[in-house]
């Protein structure tokens, strides 16, 4: 318990900075104190409704996204015993990116669309998951292999449905493409989402740690495997659709968040989950603010941010961690 | 009284290959088994069947009088615990964190390991002499450190009845004595019962009381050490002539030339 402690104050302390930051920069910079009195309400003024109406509900929908990416692939770490399981590396986000698109062009819009990119995400994790076993276990070579080749799969159709879609309807279906921020307002699904997420998955925590040693090894110790690994799959598969639904198939957060607290605090899925919620939610935010203010007034897709983020930042660990 | 472990009828077997067919077993509390036979000739899977952790085609396994499969998980690994025979280092953890999973069955949903759980973890580790690894990491250990840590994670686990998948796998001749002796010391002072799966004739003649041959072809042989374990059975258990010499210490065996 004790040991939880201090990464997660930590995790703590560094969402509260990048909400902050988040709050503060954009095309107008707002001073600490004017965002303070905008939030508990004192002024009202057009910072005030600057810092409300649009950079906080954005922030919201970035850090419940990131954490929602961040807790998939935890999951889809531990269901898939393979430290390199993600929902964009899998196709999982193809898969809801690529449902949405063809709900898009066959007109369908509002909580309609949000379904299909569920029933995506479901179906394309159904196909890894089910292709990848075979007779035996989840091997780590046919696992990612099928999610990539699912992956490729999906961007095939995304290419051909952008190709036959109206013009009118391109720069709509680009958002769920390269991920983006802007466009949603209502972050109450997200929110919803999370919290619920968090509030089925935390007590299993220990399940998790058990686990992750292997099958036999986690039934012989008393966990209900068959039944766990279903809320595992139900819930990542879940999580990673309301994420693309709210902000488009944005990568790496997934991998990168929960492989960064392995390697930081090791691999005890008590201090991993609330952790990989923390840090996903943080970096996803501090993307989108440099996305948001690194070319203003052009705004970069968060997508490239985080992969440009996430990439190096990646390997620097992995490289220190194997020298260590 | 009632035996810790009974199978009723047992029949199993993997694909056409018969593993054993109505077997009837009885482990008496404070018994040591070892299980014999050649490779791939179902040894792990009956190990795992009598941990309730694979159905078996047709009879039952019955844990202190009740089916296996009946019994609450979690109470049923406070009584039953097994050593697998191979680890998984996907996402590796301290070697003194990997010791304490074993706490896990006894521990609730928020529950986190106590003082005293880390005190049976690290008397388990220290008991197979790999204490002073403790902060290291599972996956950085050789191959016998490795085994010691799984049999640590069981002895933490603390069950009535060890089930082990060739505990002594990977060990030097020194780890090997030392390991069974500690077992042998868990069912003799501790009241515990033990069943292991062996490859060594000569260390199951002396660290078991009774022995389960699998011949292949659901053909089995069960009794007391005394009775079963003699060249003749042994040249037909593993179909190369093996050979007894009469020592000070017992009788050893020893595969002769063809």
């Amino acid at each position: 318990m004790k040991r939880a402690a201090l990464p997660l104050l930590s995790l703590a302390c560094l969402a509260l900075i990048s909400v902050w930051l988040a709050l503060s920069f954009g095309s107008v910079h707002t001073a600490w104190s004017s965002v303070w009195q905008a939030l508990i309400g004192n002024t009202h003024d057009l910072s005030a409704d600057l810092v409300l109406q649009l950079r906080l509900p954005r922030a919201i929908n970035a850090f419940t996204t990131g954490a929602l990416l961040a807790l998939a692939g935890t999951l889809m770490q531990v269901l898939l015993r393979n430290p390199l399981a993600d929902p964009y590396v899998l196709g999982i986000s193809g898969g809801a990116a690529a449902a949405a698109l063809g709900a898009l062009l066959l007109g369908i819009g509002g909580l309609w669309l949000n379904a299909a990119a569920s029933v995506g995400a479901l179906l394309s994790m159904l196909i890894v998951f089910g292709l990848a076993r075979g007779a035996g276990s989840w091997s780590s070579q046919r696992l990612l292999l099928t999610g990539v080749i699912v992956a490729a799969g999906w961007g095939a159709l995304i290419g051909f449905l952008l190709t036959v879609s109206p013009d009118r309807q391109l720069r709509g279906m680009l958002f769920w493409l390269m991920g983006d921020l802007s466009g949603t307002e209502t972050y109450a699904v997200g929110v919803a989402t999370l919290v619920l997420g968090l509030f089925l998955i935390l007590p299993l925590a220990r399940n998790l740690n058990v686990m992750a040693r292997g099958e036999l090894t986690a039934r012989s110790l008393g966990v209900p495997v068959a039944s766990l690994r279903w809320q595992l799959y139900v819930l990542a598969s879940l999580m990673t659709a309301v994420a693309v639904m709210t902000a488009g198939s944005i990568g790496f957060v997934g991998l990168v968040a929960p492989h960064m607290l392995r390697l930081m605090v090791g691999n005890d899925h008590r201090i991993l989950l609330p952790g990989a919620a923390l840090l996903g939610g943080s970096l996803l935010l501090l993307a989108d603010t440099v996305a948001r203010t690194a070319l203003a007034p052009q705004q970069l897709p968060v997508g490239v941010v985080t992969a440009f983020i996430g990439v190096p930042l990646f390997l620097y660990l992995l490289s220190r961690a194997e020298r260590r | 009284m009632t035996p810790i472990l009974e199978t009723c009828g047992l029949h199993l077997s993997i694909g056409d290959k018969l593993i054993c067919r109505d077997l009837n077993l009885q482990v008496q509390r404070g018994e040591r088994w070892g299980v014999l036979g050649v490779n791939g000739v179902g040894k792990t899977t009956l190990l795992l069947t009598l941990a309730g952790l694979k159905t078996p085609q047709a009879g039952s396994v019955l844990l202190d009088g009740t089916a296996v499969n009946e019994l609450p998980k979690r109470k049923a690994a406070q009584r039953c615990g097994v050593m697998l025979q191979d680890s998984d280092d996907a996402f590796p953890t301290s070697v003194l964190e990997t010791a304490l999973i074993g706490r896990h069955p006894y521990l609730h949903l928020w529950e986190w390991e106590s003082a005293e759980d880390e005190a049976i973890a690290r008397a388990a580790l220290q008991a197979v002499g790999i204490a002073d690894l403790a902060q290291r990491l599972s996956n950085t250990l050789s191959g016998g450190e490795r085994r010691r840590l799984a049999l640590a994670t069981l002895l933490t686990q603390d069950p009535d009845l060890m089930l082990l998948d060739e505990p002594v796998n990977h060990l030097d001749l020194h780890h090997q004595i030392d390991v069974l002796t500690l077992l042998t010391q868990r069912v003799t002072q501790y009241g515990k019962t033990s069943v292991m799966v062996l490859h060594d004739v000569n260390l199951a003649a002396r660290y078991c009381d009774a022995l389960l041959l699998l011949f292949g072809n659901g053909e089995v042989l069960q009794g007391r050490v005394g009775e079963v374990l003699h060249a003749e059975n042994l040249s037909r258990l593993y179909s190369h002539p093996v050979r007894s010499v009469a020592t000070p210490e017992g009788t050893l065996f020893y595969p002769g030339t063809v």
